[in-house]
């Protein structure tokens, strides 16, 4: 009965029930006025779930590295939380107009959803997959090393070192980073904010 | 023979043609700049008053985006990948052939696309004829990089190797499927052909443009700073992500229309997820920068190099965040796509190639660059420039968007005239880039015929210079 535990029943599982048993659905001419409520979850969810994940992996600086082994899980299951929460949530948000659905529809956006999903996670599955047989997938670190052996000469930089004080100019791209996703996040939001009802978008 | 088969030539002949292009495609993008500020500039001037606006869009980015850009990036493939395979470029005859071939298609381009000959679709605009022609172009360029790829002496791929052979392998799927399998009839209309545009349009750029300019990136960090990337694992997540997530995402380009909502949903959901293999690479390049700050304030190629990643950072923030519905709303069709284009192509890409172009040429030629003072003034230039160009073209984006919402069919006129401003201290900017880029040429044309002589010990004595 192994097959009944085993993770590749329970897609297969899900994906002939999604096929079989879709829900409603239906398509107006209108656009606009849906939430992007599931944007924003997904994006914080994304940042979490990536900092949890480097933690788990110890791809962090060494002196935090303890402290990502640590919470990298929870960070990750805190993403998950957000994502699958936000979902809910996102769902129970109105629409501006409910239109009546259909299953016949609903059907149909269904097995276009899924079978572009499938044809996408089978090409790269593949590709992946081949990776990996062929023996060129090396996670490992030692491969870093090879272009910095490769007969190319380094620039004379390569050799040039930091002088006391120059590690502060790292903060000069963040810093920079900062300001232009404040700008950019600010005046998008002085645009909709400012959005008069009834605004023809 | 013909066609030279000595080292490195084929590399070399593709960075001079690349920037020739650049400033003819440049040169035309200004001039659309000019004309959106003086529309009647031309008017009644014999030849030139064929020049509309809508032939020279196109003709300016066709050729920085097949001229330029493309053709960096070939040059790019024949430099790097030979180096991260242990082995020589396959042919450097076939290369060097490749190099005519490819300067007579753009020419081709540039001809009759001024002549009004558009096919009417994004990036695509060019005749059935010619998009065989290209696809020719890279199957010559591919089969020589692949075949480089059989023949190499390193068996383990560097994360560059990596992402080269991903566009490679993608590049020609996106371009044949997302030109109509290159039929003459165009099959496929309306709606539906929107949906192929784009699948094409956003594709080209996350599967040809994105993989080689951050795969020359993971290549010229080490070489400027010395230090191996942080973390090859990291840098394998983020090539897996970025070939695994960019697929579905060109539907962001049809959001509020008259598409699936399921579809739109899918490129809305994978556009956010974007956000993880542009941060395995800022997250990598931080980690190699670590101890080698110092070197950006001597180092013009290093300069560029930060900088790219910056613009880097900030396109796949805009990106994300203007495929949501809401935002979309607002600025689709405004100038702030035109600001997100630019910080793509010219801010991200362009820049790695100036800083590719500043380490390989002098290797391929065997000089050292004629002028230092020029390459800082080519940097600045660019970097003001470019920055005069997308500030403005973001406010403008918004303040048309908020005109149109506001009432189209009254305020249309108004949002046109609002946009005078502008329009003009975008003029300003594209002629400071171009300015910089005339200087880039330059130098790179005084280098060639007056460098000093460039060789691996230089990099040696150049410790000595820096103290070490």
């Amino acid at each position: 009965m192994k097959w009944a535990r085993s993770r590749g029943t329970a897609l297969l599982t899900a994906l002939l029930a999604l096929l079989l048993l879709p829900g409603r659905a239906a398509a107006s001419h209108l656009s606009g006025g849906e939430s992007d409520l599931m944007g924003i979850y997904g994006g914080i969810s994304l940042v979490l779930g990536f900092a949890g994940l480097l933690g788990i992996l110890g791809l962090v600086p060494a002196r935090w590295r303890w402290r990502g082994y640590r919470w990298g899980r929870w960070l990750l299951a805190a993403g998950l939380l957000v994502l699958i929460g936000g979902g809910f949530h996102a769902a129970t948000v109105g629409t501006v107009e409910q239109r009546a659905g259909d299953e016949a529809f609903g059907r149909l956006a269904t097995q276009q959803i899924v079978g572009t999903l499938a044809v996408f996670f089978t090409f790269w599955g593949a590709v992946y997959y081949l990776a990996r047989k062929s023996g060129v997938l090396n996670m490992g670190e030692s491969v870093k090393y090879s272009v910095l052996r490769n007969g190319d000469p380094p620039e004379w930089t390569a050799y040039r070192v930091e002088r006391p004080g120059e590690h502060r100019l790292m903060w000069v791209p963040v810093a920079a980073m900062g300001i232009l996703a404040v700008f950019f996040t600010a005046g998008v939001l002085i645009a909709i904010l400012r959005l008069q009802p009834g605004a023809r978008l | 023979m013909m066609f030279s088969n000595v080292e490195g030539s084929a590399s070399r002949n593709f960075f001079y043609t690349a920037v020739i292009w650049m400033a003819i495609g440049m040169s035309f993008g200004l001039f659309a700049a000019v004309l959106l500020i003086f529309p009647d500039l031309v008017k009644n001037i014999p030849v030139l008053e064929y020049f509309t606006f809508g032939r020279v869009r196109p003709v300016h980015t066709n050729l920085v985006l097949f001229g330029w850009l493309s053709g960096a990036y070939f040059a790019t493939l024949f430099y790097m990948v030979p180096r991260v395979c242990g082995t020589k470029l396959w042919s450097e005859r076939l290369g060097n052939f490749t190099v005519v071939f490819y300067n007579l298609l753009m020419t081709a381009y540039g001809v009759t696309l001024l002549l009004g000959m558009n096919a009417g679709r994004e990036y695509a605009e060019s005749t059935w004829v010619l998009k065989l022609l290209t696809v020719v172009m890279f199957a010559l360029v591919f089969f020589n990089v692949l075949m480089t790829f059989a023949n190499r002496k390193e068996k383990e791929l560097y994360v560059t190797a990596w992402y080269m052979l991903g566009a490679i392998v993608t590049a020609p799927v996106i371009y044949v499927i997302g030109n109509q399998f290159l039929l003459p009839t165009n099959p496929i209309t309306g709606v539906n052909d929107a949906v192929v545009n784009w699948f094409y349009g956003h594709n080209i750029l996350g599967y040809w443009f994105t993989p080689i300019g951050v795969g020359a990136v993971y290549y010229l960090l080490p070489k400027l700073t010395g230090n191996p990337i942080w973390s090859h694992k990291l840098s394998m997540i983020g090539f897996w992500m970025l070939m695994f997530v960019y697929g579905p995402t060109g539907a962001h380009h049809l959001v509020n229309g008259p598409v699936p909502y399921w579809l739109q949903t899918v490129a809305i959901a994978f556009s956010v997820c974007l956000i993880i293999p542009v941060w395995t690479v800022l997250t990598n390049f931080y980690g190699t920068m670590n101890g080698r700050w110092g070197a950006v304030k001597e180092s013009v190629p290093l300069k560029f190099t930060v900088t790219a990643m910056v613009f880097y950072f900030i396109t796949c923030f805009q990106g994300p965040m203007q495929s949501l519905r809401s935002v979309s709303s607002i600025i689709h069709f405004t100038n702030w796509v035109v600001g997100h284009a630019h910080l793509a192509v010219l801010g991200t890409f362009s820049f790695i190639m100036f800083a590719t172009i500043y380490y390989a040429l002098p290797r391929l030629i065997n000089r050292e660059i004629w002028s230092a003072k020029l390459m800082d003034w080519h940097y600045w230039l660019s970097l003001i420039g470019f920055t005069l160009f997308f500030v403005s073209l973001t406010i403008g984006g918004l303040v048309q968007g908020s005109d149109w919402a506001a009432n189209q069919s009254a305020n249309f006129i108004a949002s046109v005239i609002n946009q005078r401003p502008f329009n003009i201290a975008r003029a300003f900017g594209g002629a400071m880039i171009l300015g910089a880029q005339v200087l880039f040429i330059y130098n790179i044309f005084k280098t060639a015929t007056a460098g000093r002589v460039f060789s691996g010990e230089s990099a040696e004595a150049g410790s000595i210079v820096a103290g070490v």
